[in-house]
């Protein structure tokens, strides 16, 4: 007997876990990719694998234990986290950090950027294959890390911005130091545009993928560099200027295009404009009217307990737009502590980026994305 | 625009916007009443190009702490905070809404209107068991599946599981 | 191979056999020690320190720390970061898929007891809780340099393990719990 066999292709999907544990650097993210041979046909990322309730946390502590919180959030970039943390409670407040603790806490926070933009480096080259960038971020990484330590102590996670001011002043020799640094780093930037930025291998993957158009951006509400990089020009330090960056010239990286390699190389500009803020912070620290300035506001309170209100304060993170939503009793723990987190709101866009691209894309637009997270899942 | 014309526009339509006696320090905070908070929300985005949402978070002020803070002093409310912004003026607006606490709590969503509610929104319910009217996927997201009752509340009383 | 190591203390009875026993266990442990290759796990912040002791200035590898992306080719986990309770079951199911022997660093203080993260209503306090822990780091986050120690205080654990003792199976094995010297 003979039996009429179909000659057509049948092809079926497959449900594939990428995460939580999984090669990429990312932390623990899950996204259950449903794939029809190498097609992503449909893809949910599922976060909450480091839930830790920090925001239940921050109505047990009070304000200065509840710093501490605050670096465990956006890990790779503490001092961000701090000055958020800080403006808004100030705000509540009614406390103004003085001139010189202002110029310290952006140079810190500048020298952060640059820091969280060499590890976007290295494991953006790793998660494509190429394992040599890593190395030359980490070993650039490591002298700003050391200049961390000289200042205040900590390697990774700081409590260096407190209310109200910083909490050291620069020791001697850190201000040369730190030019020297920043005097070997730039011309790094061009070894890296060599090396990986205009690799043809690195711009066949990622030029023509994860292309986010404008609307799309804004509408999902992204923000930082993955906004920036599809056209809207919105940097929080231009927009709404904090601290003292109305007195400093620098410029927000925008492209038009919006794929991987656009935000790749929004983040790779910034890290040169950053090096510049810092140079002029060094600058302004080290003229006459400076020098001798206070770092810490007159008359703030050990136990703060800034009167009943609400306040919202949002700076330009590593990540993108940073925000704490303080809500005050009057008394000395926040009422309501909300943490605006850019990377949790990032993340979302993946369900509608990510269905018709391949698996190998999937690591590409997550890893542009340079999402942390500690600032995801709170 | 200034957020003062846009007020004014806007109440001829919404006559429940009124201006918060207490203001988020430095935004100008609208009270906007539960139901119309997506027509709201439409109108400022086709209108006025209010095209970007920061954030939406809620606050639980139960009245049985007898809280004297305003704006919710002595009330027992879930209190709902939208900020929205037109990136090209730079104007922010900061919304407010607020709901009963009675079970279950209703709001009508913003998924559509602003696709950074979706996750945004799970969040809220996730902590604060808001339902979202309108929202498609409205699951946990953050906490763990062996999770019971709804961490953020004032009231919650947490019942220790094979972990702890 | 296997079936030459389970049978290996039957040596002991033969003349000579303790001295080849104790070849036998200098060389084990010695490859052991020298080539631990620890699973890429890292959950938080201290996976940024595993990272730099990765990395240029602290490179891991001159002491044969070679890091594994799969659990089926590790030999040691560094538990870094906190161990969140959504994340208990996998960590618990990756834990199983290793091969033994298997060792298991808690790195940091959220792995240790739970950290800063003491009292939250959805942290594991110390992932000791749901898997055995051969050396504790604390630090909030350790040093690479201290990531370096743990790795050398296991590796002297290591050096007591005997062939005699079936080189002390961990709890999870059906051969009882681990035992060393």
């Amino acid at each position: 007997m003979t039996q009429k066999t179909s000659t057509a292709l049948k092809t079926d999907q497959m449900f594939i876990n990428f995460g939580p544990q999984h090669p990429s650097t990312h932390g623990v993210l899950r996204i259950a990719l449903t794939v029809e041979g190498e097609v992503v046909v449909k893809a949910d990322p599922d976060v909450g694998y480091l839930h830790r309730g920090i925001e239940k946390l921050f109505e047990a502590r009070n304000y200065s234990q509840a710093l501490i919180l605050t670096d465990r959030l956006d890990y790779i970039s503490a001092m961000h986290n701090n000055l958020a943390y800080c403006l808004a409670v100030e705000r509540l407040a009614g406390i103004h950090a003085p001139l010189r603790a202002q110029y310290l806490r952006v140079m810190a926070a500048e020298l952060n950027r640059i820091a969280s933009h060499l590890v976007f480096f290295g494991t953006f080259g790793v998660d494509m294959g190429a394992f040599t960038p890593f190395l030359y971020a980490f070993r650039e990484r490591e002298m700003i890390l050391d200049l961390f330590e000289m200042l205040c102590g900590g390697r990774l996670l700081y409590s260096y911005i407190r209310v109200g001011g910083v909490s050291v002043d620069i020791p001697a020799g850190w201000a040369e130091m730190c030019r020297e640094f920043i005097i070997f780093f730039k011309p790094m930037l061009k070894d890296y545009d060599t090396l990986l930025s205009f690799n043809p291998v690195f711009r066949d993957r990622t030029v023509n993928v994860g292309r986010i158009s404008a609307s799309q951006a804004l509408t999902w509400g992204l923000s930082g560099p993955n906004l920036r990089a599809s056209g809207p020009d919105y940097d929080v330090r231009k927009a709404e200027p904090y601290c003292v960056y109305d007195k400093l010239r620098f410029k927000a990286a925008v492209a038009q295009n919006g794929s991987c390699w656009d935000r790749y190389y929004c983040r790779m500009l910034e890290m040169g404009q950053s090096a510049d803020i810092v140079l002029q912070c060094l600058d302004a620290l080290a003229g006459p009217e400076l020098i001798s300035g206070e770092i810490m506001a007159k008359g703030v309170p050990k136990m703060l307990k800034p009167p009943a209100g609400q306040a919202y304060a949002h700076i330009e993170a590593s990540r993108g737009d940073l925000g704490f939503y303080a809500v005050s009793d009057a008394s000395i723990s926040p009422y309501r502590m909300h943490v605006r987190g850019p990377s949790f709101i990032n993340v979302a866009i993946l369900q509608e980026i990510l269905t018709g691209c391949k698996i190998a894309d999937v690591v590409a637009i997550l890893g542009s994305l340079d999402i942390v997270l500690g600032e995801v899942d709170r | 625009m200034t957020a003062e014309e846009i007020f004014i526009k806007l109440q001829a339509s919404f006559p429940g916007l009124v201006k918060s006696e207490e203001r988020i320090k430095d935004y100008p905070t609208w009270t906007v009443p539960a139901q119309s908070v997506r027509t709201v929300c439409e109108q400022l985005r086709s209108g006025f190009s209010f095209n970007y949402l920061d954030f939406i978070t809620a606050v639980d002020w139960p009245g049985s702490v007898g809280n004297t803070v305003p704006p919710a002093a002595g009330r027992d409310v879930f209190e709902l905070v939208y900020l929205i912004s037109a990136l090209s003026t730079g104007v922010k607006i900061c919304l407010r809404c607020e709901i009963s606490r009675k079970e279950p709590a209703f709001i009508p969503s913003l998924y559509g209107v602003f696709m950074a509610a979706d996750w945004q929104e799970r969040e809220v319910y996730d902590l604060f068991g808001i339902h979202f009217e309108g929202h498609p996927n409205l699951k946990r997201i953050l906490t763990p599946e062996t999770q019971l009752g709804y961490p953020l509340r004032k009231d919650y009383a947490h019942v220790p599981d094979s972990y702890d | 191979m296997g079936i030459a190591l389970d049978n290996l203390s039957k040596i002991e009875s033969l003349p000579g056999g303790g001295v080849a026993l104790a070849t036998s266990d200098f060389l084990i442990n010695w490859s052991r020690t020298s080539s631990l290759w620890p699973l890429t796990f890292g959950l938080a912040c201290c996976a940024i320190e595993m990272m730099a002791a990765y990395a240029s200035r602290f490179d891991f590898e001159r002491m044969g720390v070679f890091p594994r992306p799969t659990p089926r080719q590790a030999d040691v986990m560094f538990v870094a970061g906190t161990v969140a309770k959504k994340m208990a079951p996998p960590i618990i199911r990756i834990y199983k898929q290793m091969p033994e022997p298997k060792f298991v660093i808690a790195m940091g203080g959220c792995a240790n007891c739970g950290g800063p993260f003491y009292d939250s209503y959805s942290v594991v306090k110390g992932v000791d809780k749901i898997i055995p822990v051969d050396v504790y780091l604390p630090g909030c986050p350790p040093r690479p340099e201290a990531l370096m120690y743990a790795v050398i205080k296991l590796q002297e654990k290591i050096r007591k393990m005997k062939v005699k003792n079936n080189f002390g199976a961990t709890p999870f094995q059906n051969t009882g719990a681990r035992k060393l010297s």
